[in-house]
């Protein structure tokens, strides 16, 4: 049985027509039960205009990220009795994604035709008629369910009647349908249900007077002609990457011909193409581009055929580098293959191989990890490195829904576990090491602002975590306000910086006599500092100073969790009752906890 | 050089989802289970790009089979040999 991203392997998937029959051969694969489904989303399309053709290309294109979504796609021009009547099809449907394409066209036919026969009055009421006639349907969508939404904004026209005086009006028509999609951006730029999906630059981008053939708008109301769907769907697919967690973390990259022009072994520092000449613009402009990726919390990392000497004397040294030696999480510059190495940075960096993009230009290196590591996406660099920037700014793979103070300081924390590890190179015992880094763990009960942390932190950790449930926000949410339970967070700081949020469990305390440990789970980044025993401790006794008696653990087995198979037994709990796969254990608060004494914490 | 005809076969081969050799002049949307009116528009786009042409509507309403097809590629300098 093959994956989505093995069917997609197999196809060609360059014009509309390739995504179309790949779309139609996933589905019947599909429905023959043929088809090997690890990752789905239900996304529901309602639209004002005929969204023919864009659920085939959706599913073919999500296969590449090995997603394969269950789509409805409401008759067009339906959308209001689909969100408006709550028996519709759309809410026993249960969407995760609610994409709604309502365009000018469809909602102002005789504005657009006829523009100017509104006074400036009745253009200004125009537009804040609109705004609401918006804001109630999505209010709609969003008391009904949780689901996101992904509302277009308007494509602002290209023609006025009065042309080149349009800007001279007092309140003029295109500035009315700007005014919309302002309005509508800020009245959901704090939402994290609702995104507005800029459609109008999505137009500009493809040309405004290529994306509308008026024969197939007069034909079948078709506005986005179907050659360019591909493009549409490519857009909503950064909706669906994050919500499905294919979001790439880390760029590894290599040095020669890719972060500059030449072979540093054999021209040196100065030989090297970096800097303001024509050659050497386009490597430091994709420099810059990194950075600016960097900084928003993309892991960089170097996996380079060269000599250590040769490569860190540019990075340290060329006037013009504008990623240095900081800005790298792990770097392998050595006479290794590709494929160790990534191995061996992965592993490093503490991420798993479908997290990381590869860039390098050499094709026989790209090929043979292509090969060998599936798992990783690997950018086919042009020859012509002029092209660089615009390779990576067409990638949609590190896509996030809102950008967590985690992410922002992810960077500064990968540089401190750097320099951990040197420390610990140099110190002799575990315990000498973990003295010499001043732990504080700082403990917190859960706000609501911690909320999309945590989601993240139980959809992402996999190795140390005890039962592994999935939550989602709104899940969070509802947990949070539930006074049966609890939520208990650690924020691990030590010399070199703040590792942020990265553990928690949640606690059901329904019963007064014993609590139940339904999630407890650490980051990766922090584990073997025993800032586990510190969160336990606080859980044992805190539930001892409740009278309470009993302290429960469970631990479920999943692929990738035998790291904790033995974190109750270990920390003095009694197994009661399961298997191997599934076990329940008891902790008697009648006994003490001890925890290392080494680790200073604060409670919040 | 593939032939117009060759191009014209695999466009509607590809659009259709059906074998090249089933393809004759008399191929129809009344024979055709996957010939509906959407994919009737698809190919009329596929057609244009390829052969660098632009169908009016009447056009498009004038085609009920392959031959038709051809013949409105004809009118527009297509050469078939």
């Amino acid at each position: 049985m093959d994956t989505p991203v093995e069917v997609f392997n197999q196809s060609s998937s360059e014009s509309f027509t390739d995504y179309l029959s790949l779309g139609k051969k996933l589905a019947i694969l599909n429905s023959q039960n043929k088809l090997q489904i690890d990752s789905s989303i239900k996304i529901a399309i309602l639209s004002s205009s005929s969204m023919n053709g864009v659920s085939d290309v959706l599913v073919a294109q999500c296969s590449s990220f090995n997603v394969f979504p269950e789509i409805y796609t409401a008759e067009y021009g339906q959308y209001a009795q689909e969100i408006l009547n709550s028996q519709s099809h759309l809410y026993s449907f249960n969407p995760d994604l609610i994409i709604v394409n309502i365009d000018f066209k469809a909602i102002a036919e005789s504005y657009e035709l006829l523009p100017y026969q509104k006074t400036t009055e009745e253009r200004k009421s125009w537009l804040s008629e609109t705004i609401i006639f918006f804001e109630s349907f999505i209010n709609e969508i969003t008391f009904k369910t949780s689901a996101k939404v992904l509302l277009h904004n308007l494509a602002v026209p290209i023609y006025s009647p009065i042309g080149i005086i349009e800007s001279k009006e007092t309140y003029g028509f295109l500035e009315s349908i700007e005014d919309v999609n302002r309005g509508l951006r800020d009245k959901y730029k704090l939402s994290n249900q609702v995104f507005i999906y800029d459609f109008n630059a999505f137009c500009s981008k493809i040309g405004k007077t290529n994306i509308l053939d008026y024969k197939m708008y007069y034909l079948a109301d078709i506005k986005v002609k179907t050659q360019f769907i591909p493009n549409l769907c490519s857009d909503y697919s950064k909706y669906i990457q994050p919500l499905t967690f294919k979001t790439k973390k880390c760029i590894v990259l290599d040095l020669d011909n890719t972060l500059w022009g030449g072979i540093v072994g054999e021209v040196g520092l100065e030989g090297v193409n970096l800097g303001p000449t024509p050659e050497g613009r386009s490597f430091l402009e994709f420099q810059k581009k990194l950075l600016a990726l960097h900084n928003r919390g993309i892991i960089l990392a170097i996996n380079s055929k060269n000599n250590e000497e040769d490569a860190m004397n540019v990075i340290k040294n060329h006037p013009y580098m504008a990623l240095r030696e900081d800005c790298f999480a792990a770097t392998r510059i050595n006479w290794e293959d590709k494929v160790s190495n990534l191995k061996s940075l992965a592993e490093e960096i503490n991420i798993g191989l479908d997290s990381i993009v590869f860039f390098d230009d050499d094709q026989m290196n790209r090929d043979m990890v292509k090969t060998l590591l599936p798992e990783v996406i690997v950018v086919d660099l042009p020859k012509d490195f002029s092209q660089y920037v615009s390779t990576l700014e067409d990638l949609s793979c590190f896509e996030t829904l809102s950008l967590s103070h985690e992410d922002v300081q992810r960077n500064e924390m990968y540089q401190a576990e750097k320099n951990r590890n040197n420390l610990l190179k140099n110190t002799t015992t575990l315990s000498d090491y973990l003295q010499t880094l001043n732990l504080i763990v700082y403990i917190e009960e859960v706000a609501t602002n911690m909320i999309p942390r945590i989601a993240q932190l139980t959809q992402k950790t996999n190795q140390f975590n005890l039962t592994t449930k999935r939550l989602t926000e709104e899940k969070i949410q509802k947990i949070v306000n539930d006074d049966n339970f609890r939520i208990i967070s650690i924020r691990v700081i030590d010399k070199f910086g703040d590792n942020g949020l990265t553990g928690l469990t949640i606690i059901n305390i329904k019963d007064s006599t014993s609590w139940q440990i339904e999630t407890f789970l650490l980051s990766c980044r922090v584990i073997g500092r025993k800032a586990e025993e510190v969160l336990l401790s606080y859980v044992i006794n805190d539930a001892k100073a409740n009278n309470v008696k009993f302290v429960f653990g469970y631990f479920f087995e999943s692929k990738k969790n035998s790291l904790v198979r033995d974190f109750y037994p270990n920390n003095g709990f009694k197994k009661i009752d399961g298997t191997e796969q599934r076990s329940t254990w008891r902790f008697d608060t009648k006994k003490t906890y001890l925890f290392p004494s080494y680790i200073k914490y604060k409670v919040l | 050089m593939t032939s117009n005809n060759q191009k014209l076969m695999m466009l509607i081969s590809s659009v259709l989802n059906i074998d090249e050799n089933s393809i004759n002049n008399d191929t129809s949307p009344e024979n055709t289970e996957s010939w509906d009116s959407f994919n009737a528009l698809v190919m009329v786009s596929e057609l244009e790009s390829e052969f660098e042409v632009q169908f009016s509507i009447d056009e498009v309403y004038s085609v009920s089979n392959v031959e038709d097809i051809k013949n409105a590629l004809i009118r527009h300098g297509i050469i078939f040999n």
